[in-house]
């Protein structure tokens, strides 16, 4: 029994390393019909970063979200282009913070062979994205929501203050609403805080 | 032996992390731990009250991820002590609570709920005679939100968004100008014209109702369109305008009407360096009681950068400015509620003002390893008014991190 798990394994190992060692041309090769606005929202579901969007995500919404958390393909997010084995590599390789330890990073099979070194797949999406997990510092939307939206709005307080652990700031309006009154005796040496 | 014990209760713990979701589910827990010194927690002009915060904070992240169901859900209960006695409630709870759910209902047709509740218990805070200086500031915030997005056409695709918000205190005193529910619903159609441009028109409606102060109570309209547009690898950029229409539901109260506008850009420098800014005017829920709206023109910077595969740094700033209207004041004639308790009355005037807030924010991030984080943080708040004292607070906080 062992003797077969043996080869099974050997075997399974022996076809993943003709996957990706099959760089055509210097080119490394697209997985099938998969673009990456398709693989942008599943990182962004898979690193945990959902809660971050609003309620009505554009493709901007997505890719800027992962870029303001350093997550993005070598060309940058091209919503309709298909994904191929090296971004799926780069992007796999920064949402597990191991980006600055390829050895070549303007090489993209540097990239892949890294992502096979560290135990990931890049034969499929499904595998590669296998080993994510949610960012323990994730980066969300600063408070400054511009948009007249309201489904785009995010809520207006931030209870522990680090909602989003890049720089942490509060809600203007989380300063001084409600209780702020302009006119209360003590108003002149204290403030109200949410 | 003991190593037999480490693997089974390595065992049992993934095991139980893991319940019942299944292979493609993925249970995260991490675990906050945070120091803070604040010089000026009340936000005073003078006799500011320094205290030391000591939060602990674990916090659960479950994704739930099928070909046609994505449910994501974050629970993050914050336990904070203040270290200054003359804060009264000094051991205080906060609440976040995130689940999002998305659906594909067919190739065409997308739906997702998202719901945010926060919860906050607030310290109280007495004067050195006893006197309540504030009151009870505990409150709930939820945020539901649901859209049903339908692909028309490869490039097109409309939303359809409704929101419901509240907003509750738990004490009168400050309930009575604050506790408010909105309710909003929109659409909004988007073209997709090229690979990197996608132009959008949206329509919505907005309807804000206070509980006890119907001054404050308005409905909003606002129609406008916008345009994302990817101009090279490393450039995002997006611009959206439009009109609003908001009136009042006291016909003493001026209604308002006015252009909105934002932008934002995200920039690569390089792959590990990159920096977003934008800016927006619109008019915007009154952050000062004595008003029915403002108009909000604010603009803001940010910039991450990987020092190393181990450190990373965070930087924000922003400048955020409000412009209040006398004509648009909730209180008649020239009286104003006065204390902590609002029921005082006096003839103060109301006046047309600005007030702005300036922001900096600095976070340093060290990786020890792969599940643990220190992070050390520095903010710096100021206000410039016509309306209310300035103030300035400065914070100081360094904190670990531990994923499982």
């Amino acid at each position: 029994m062992k003797t077969i798990s043996a080869v099974m394994a050997v075997l399974a190992s022996a076809v993943m390393v003709c996957l990706v060692a099959l760089p055509a041309g210097g080119q490394a090769p697209q997985t099938a019909q998969v673009t990456q606005l398709e693989l942008a929202k599943l990182m962004v579901e898979m690193s945990g970063l959902t809660r971050f969007l609003p309620s009505n995500p554009s493709a901007a919404d997505y890719t800027g979200l992962l870029m303001n958390n350093g997550i993005v393909p070598a060309n940058g997010w091209v919503a309709d282009q298909a994904v191929t084995r090296a971004d799926l590599a780069r992007v796999v390789l920064q949402a597990t913070h191991q980006a600055n330890n390829v050895p070549d990073p303007t090489n993209p099979q540097s990239w892949i062979d890294y992502a096979v070194n560290q135990g990931i797949r890049v034969d499929t999406i499904g595998l590669a994205t296998k080993p994510l997990e949610p960012l323990a510092m994730p980066v969300g939307p600063t408070m400054f929501s511009a948009s007249a939206n309201s489904g785009k709005k995010p809520p207006t307080t931030v209870p522990s203050g680090d909602v989003q652990y890049g720089a942490v700031m509060q809600p203007i309006r989380a300063m001084f609403e409600p209780i702020f009154n302009p006119n209360t005796p003590t108003a002149s040496n204290r403030g109200a805080r949410i | 032996m003991n190593k037999n014990l480490l693997i089974m209760a390595g065992v049992v713990f993934g095991g139980s992390l893991s319940w019942g979701l299944g292979a493609d589910s993925l249970i995260q827990v991490q675990n906050g731990f945070r120091f803070q010194w604040n010089d000026n927690y009340y936000q005073a002009a003078t006799n500011k009250t320094s205290s030391g915060i000591i939060t602990e904070a674990p916090e659960v992240m479950a994704n739930f991820n099928r070909e046609n169901t994505f449910f994501g859900l974050h629970y993050r209960p914050s336990f904070m002590w203040f270290t200054n006695p003359s804060i009264v409630r000094r051991e205080t709870v906060q609440h976040e609570l995130d689940v999002n759910w998305n659906q594909t209902l067919s190739s065409r047709v997308q739906t997702s709920i998202n719901e945010s509740l926060r919860r906050g218990v607030q310290p109280e805070m007495l004067d050195r005679n006893n006197g309540l200086v504030f009151p009870d500031q505990s409150y709930y915030e939820n945020t539901l939100n649901g859209t049903l997005g339908i692909q028309l056409r490869e490039s097109t695709r409309l939303d359809g968004s409704a929101r419901y918000y509240l907003m509750h205190y738990d004490a009168d005193a400050v309930g009575t100008n604050a506790n408010y529910m909105l309710f909003s619903g929109g659409l909004a159609l988007r073209q997709e014209l090229s690979k990197a441009t996608t132009i959008s028109g949206s329509f919505n409606y907005d309807r804000a109702e206070y509980s006890q102060i119907m001054a404050r109570s308005a409905s909003t309209m606002s129609m406008g369109a916008g345009v994302d547009h990817t101009f090279g690898p490393r450039l995002l950029g997006s611009v959206s305008g439009g009109y609003q229409l908001k009136s009042f539901d006291l016909t003493s109260i001026n209604g308002q009407n006015s252009p909105y506008g934002s932008f934002s850009v995200t920039y690569l420098f390089d792959p590990r360096i990159r920096m977003t800014a934008g800016a927006s005017y619109s008019l915007w829920e009154a952050d000062i009681t004595n008003y029915a709206s403002q108009e909000r023109l604010s603009s803001f910077a940010s910039v991450g950068y990987d020092v190393s595969s181990r450190v990373s740094l965070f930087a924000s700033g922003g400048i955020t400015r409000g412009k209040y209207r006398a004509d648009q004041s909730v209180i008649a004639g020239d009286v104003v509620l006065q204390g902590a308790d609002q029921t005082t009355m006096t003839n103060t005037q109301v006046v047309d003002g600005l007030d702005t807030v300036y922001q900096l924010s600095v976070r340093l991030s060290y990786q020890l390893n792969r599940h643990n984080y220190l992070d050390f943080g520095y903010a710096y708040t100021t206000v410039s008014s016509d309306l209310r004292p300035t103030f300035a607070q400065n914070t100081y906080d360094i904190g670990w991190r531990i994923t499982f």
